[in-house]
């Protein structure tokens, strides 16, 4: 009595046991899987990152999956602050990959839009590739032939965290020149959204209030449902 | 700073992550979708849920030991389907009673139609009280183990037990409950 076995083993009528089959039987639906795979950036294009560099529509959710495998890879930046993150984190508020270096404090405006702080589903050990690849530095940042796998999204993200590194750094102007950098290469870039708020900060750090301004409203009035409109508003109105 | 500094060598693990993310797709979203549609989440929700189950554990990817996949994905499943019934006002009427069994027909022995002994399960195990219907869907649906039960219920393998044989019972009943005229 003390074992529990399976109903079948046990006292299950034939109409019970057809019930649990007919249960066990369910599948998801093909629409499902989909969405699933182009949540997780693992979907219509071979790679998180042609996925989520292939359409120009990338939905917040995907992009933030699809940084959630890059974090999860060791390349401990995020962006984003979303909705999706929060929900996401709900059954696993987990240790988020904070880079402990983190060597220049950000300017005051900065910290809350960029903080180092991958999203919690980021994993609790952020790569231990990053320990031991000090030799690759300066060639990987420039590369321009780092394989298909995952490189636009990568390089993508790359150039932001140069434009964000460069701001931290009290250089606003090579953040632009980084930003312009990336409108050239990447036209159709996944994080556009992300662009456009670094921008804003870069033209803020250097006292540009007027340009930045005029990008943060134009951003707000094409995207009104953007997380990231009102971000770029509180910004430039100075209360954060 | 490092992390960007380091992108090649990420970009190698990138992609066997790439590839773990969707074997655990192909392999258990089915199990996944189950489990969540059993736990009460419905319609639109199920989408959600299911993709939220994915996100989190690919977050979670480098703690999931390989062969424990299924459930560990159920025990994410289980929390954000408990989330998703105390967000969602649950219905307070028993799914039962809207079932409205046609009472000229009773049920028929071999389940012919399979439709709608599909929405007499669903009602069912619906109208099971919480802990005794996850119990019962990841023991006697999904199949894991009673200790693997145990282990993402948080709960003690006797609990397991008792809850299943609770379970097993109500459904019994409702089961004939469905038969009376």
């Amino acid at each position: 009595m003390s074992d529990l076995r399976r109903w079948s083993e046990e006292d299950a009528t034939p109409e019970e046991l057809s019930l649990l089959e007919l249960a066990r039987r369910r599948r998801a639906e093909p629409a499902q899987r989909a969405a699933v795979l182009s949540a997780l950036g693992v979907g219509v294009a071979t790679t998180a990152a042609g996925a989520a560099g292939a359409a120009g529509a990338v939905s917040v959710t995907t992009k933030l999956a699809a940084l959630a495998l890059l974090a999860s890879a060791g390349v401990g930046v995020a962006l984003l602050h979303s909705r999706a993150e929060q929900r996401a984190a709900l059954p696993a508020p987990s240790a988020v990959a904070v880079p402990s270096s983190a060597p220049t404090p950000a300017p005051r405006e900065l910290a809350p839009a960029i903080a180092p702080t991958a999203p919690a589903l980021a994993p609790s050990e952020p790569a231990s590739d990053s320990a031991n690849a000090p030799s690759e530095a300066k060639g990987v940042a420039k590369s321009k032939s780092a394989p298909a796998a995952s490189s636009s999204l990568s390089r993508e993200l790359s150039v932001l965290k140069q434009a964000h590194d460069a701001i931290a750094r009290g250089n606003p102007r090579g953040a632009l020149a980084a930003l312009d950098g990336y409108h050239a290469r990447f036209p159709q870039g996944a994080l556009g959204a992300e662009e456009t708020v670094v921008r804003v900060q870069a033209l803020l750090a250097l006292g540009d209030r007027a340009r930045a301004t005029a990008i943060a409203h134009q951003f707000s009035a094409a995207h009104p449902d953007s997380l990231y409109a009102q971000r770029v508003e509180r910004l430039v109105s100075g209360t954060k | 700073m490092d992390s960007v500094l380091t992108l090649r060598a990420s970009e190698r693990k990138f992609c066997s992550t790439h590839r773990r993310v969707r074997s655990l797709v192909d392999d258990h979203l089915d199990a996944v979708v189950r489990t969540l549609a059993k736990l009460g989440v419905a319609g639109s929700m199920l989408d959600d849920a299911a993709q939220q189950v994915f996100v989190i554990a690919t977050g979670k990817l480098e703690t999931i030991e390989v062969g424990r996949e299924r459930p560990y994905l159920l025990g994410i499943a289980v929390r954000v389907a408990s989330h998703s019934r105390r967000t969602v006002q649950r219905r307070r009427e028993s799914p039962l009673d809207e079932l409205a069994m046609p009472q000229a027909a009773p049920l028929p022995d071999q389940l012919l139609d399979e439709r709608r002994a599909y929405a007499l399960l669903e009602a069912i195990v619906a109208d099971l009280p919480d802990g005794m219907r996850e119990a019962f869907v990841l023991f006697e649906i999904e199949e894991l183990s009673a200790g693997e039960v145990a282990e993402l219920l948080e709960i003690p393998v006797g609990t397991v037990a008792s809850r299943v044989r609770r379970a097993r019972e109500h459904i019994r009943q409702s089961l004939l409950r469905a038969r009376e005229p």
